[in-house]
């Protein structure tokens, strides 16, 4: 007769359904959502330096909003992109969104302006006056560049086909020189190629934890500060004393981490035992 | 408590739907799945379609007839699907990548190539001996990097070897840092959803 051989806890460890560890996964988030366990969150010199430049900016200042979020990251981006933007907006600022440069630029429209703005604070915000979503650029550098020379003149209408003289926030425009700052929502050294260099503007940007790395080699060259994901909008949300969302989520992606992080030693020092096992 | 409201059932349902694809895939998922990649097709022709109108035909339509030569231009492109005259193409490409090169060309030297050198030449002897400490890790780490990729000769020397080594373990830090910045994202996006669960379907928090 056949002996049956138990497997030890490496084994069982090495050979984890996969379905067991998108439930602990799911669990744990779950679980400190429901009860929250308060993480500290330490604030990064980028996400002081947008603070900052927003906060010592002038009341009424006009500022540019290229964004170009789409479904599949609105949530890395979204919030703090939206932390942003009501700052800006409490501080007083009339802002030209506009949707540009992305892989995704086009079948975005108008989605992450619905949705960031959705989340934002536009209490006492006027449509027209205030702020104004143009729409879809164009999905090239030739866009912004024609865009950056002639913000007014580029299209006839806005996104929802009001044509641009009756819009005042648009008669205050004459060229790129009249925004103070430009403050996107994941757009990045595409835009700050085109503008930096010929109209000065510090260019700060949030954008998904993914592209972070992939920002930071143009900071602060031509990217005056670079935020983003979850970990950043609880930083922003912290520094404008207003937890929201980032502030809720953080202790769940601290957890989601820390599993994951268990899963891959777990799961190495399976592969080490096994191995080790063989050999002899 | 539970929602009540009809459409948060709805896409609690959908999510229910895409989150059983971790067990395995079914047909709930494949039903979602087709619904949200029809819906994206659908978006994008429709904003085509509002781009189109907006920037070209509406404005020749209102007189600015020279609106219409860029429209024709693009429309070039459809001669892709007749094989006679499928070099009518080149017309319409040509102009696209010519002005798309002339314009990104100094921008992308600008950005790409002496930005990023001039972000190397850092000082070594600041106040702060910690960015002191950056600064030559930095510097250390491009030159190796670069020097990692000529490969016209084989590392016949001690020295060499380091090198190499160390860039290699400093890409590998650097790849590993960016697939760690991708599963957060990855989860960002999961955990969005699980909160909409959690919050606002079931009421949990």
């Amino acid at each position: 007769m056949k002996e049956e051989i138990t497997p030890d806890i490496w084994t069982r460890l090495y050979d984890i359904d996969h379905r067991i560890v998108y439930l602990i996964t799911i669990i744990a988030c779950a679980g400190v959502m429901i009860q929250p366990i308060g993480l500290p969150v330490k604030i990064s010199p980028n996400t002081k330096t947008i603070y900052e430049l927003i906060e010592a900016m002038p009341s009424g200042s006009l500022v540019h909003t290229d964004m170009i979020p789409e479904p599949a990251n609105i949530a890395d981006i979204g919030y703090g992109s939206a932390d942003m933007i009501s700052h800006l907006f409490r501080k007083g600022a009339r802002i030209v969104f506009t949707t540009g440069v992305g892989t995704h630029g086009q079948s975005a429209t108008p989605y992450g302006y619905d949705t960031i703005l959705g989340w934002a604070d536009l209490t006492g915000k006027k449509y027209g006056e205030d702020y104004v979503y143009l729409g879809f650029l164009g999905d090239s550098e030739l866009a912004y560049a024609t865009f950056a020379r002639d913000p007014k003149g580029f299209g006839t209408t806005d996104y929802y086909g009001t044509p641009i003289d009756e819009l005042p926030i648009m008669k205050d425009i004459k060229s790129y020189d009249d925004f103070y700052i430009t403050a996107c929502s994941h757009s990045g050294p595409e835009l700050a190629g085109i503008i930096v260099p010929l109209y000065k503007k510090p260019f700060v940007t949030f954008t998904q934890s993914a592209n972070v790395l992939t920002y930071l080699p143009y900071v602060p060259q031509l990217i005056t500060a670079v935020a983003g994901g979850i970990r950043q909008a609880a930083e922003y949300e912290l520094l404008l004393k207003k937890p929201s969302y980032g502030a809720s989520a953080i202790d769940a992606q601290s957890i989601a981490a820390l599993v994951v992080i268990l899963f891959v030693l777990g799961g190495n020092i399976a592969y080490i035992v096994k191995r080790g096992e063989v050999e002899k | 408590m539970i929602s009540a409201d009809v459409f948060i059932w709805i896409k609690a349902l959908s999510v229910i739907a895409v989150f059983s694809f971790f067990y395995r895939e079914n047909i709930a998922y494949r039903f979602i799945e087709y619904t949200a990649v029809a819906g994206a097709v659908g978006v994008y022709t429709v904003n085509a379609i509002k781009r189109l109108w907006g920037s070209g035909l509406s404005p020749a339509l209102s007189g600015d007839f020279l609106m219409i030569v860029p429209v024709l231009i693009g429309a070039l492109l459809f001669f892709t699907f007749n094989k006679k005259y499928k070099w009518v193409t080149r017309y319409p490409l040509s102009i696209v990548i010519g002005i798309g090169f002339g314009l990104t060309l100094p921008v992308t030297i600008q950005k790409d190539f002496i930005g990023q050198i001039a972000g190397t030449i850092l000082s070594i002897t600041t106040a702060d001996p910690l960015k002191n400490i950056g600064n030559i890790i930095l510097i250390t780490t491009v030159i190796c990097v670069l020097y990692y990729f000529i490969f016209t000769r084989e590392p016949s020397t001690m020295v060499e070897s380091v090198v190499r080594k160390y860039a290699r373990i400093a890409m590998m830090i650097g790849f590993a840092g960016l697939f760690a910045m991708d599963i957060m994202t990855r989860m960002a996006s999961f955990l969005s959803i699980l909160q909409f669960v959690v919050s606002n379907w079931l009421g949990l928090a």
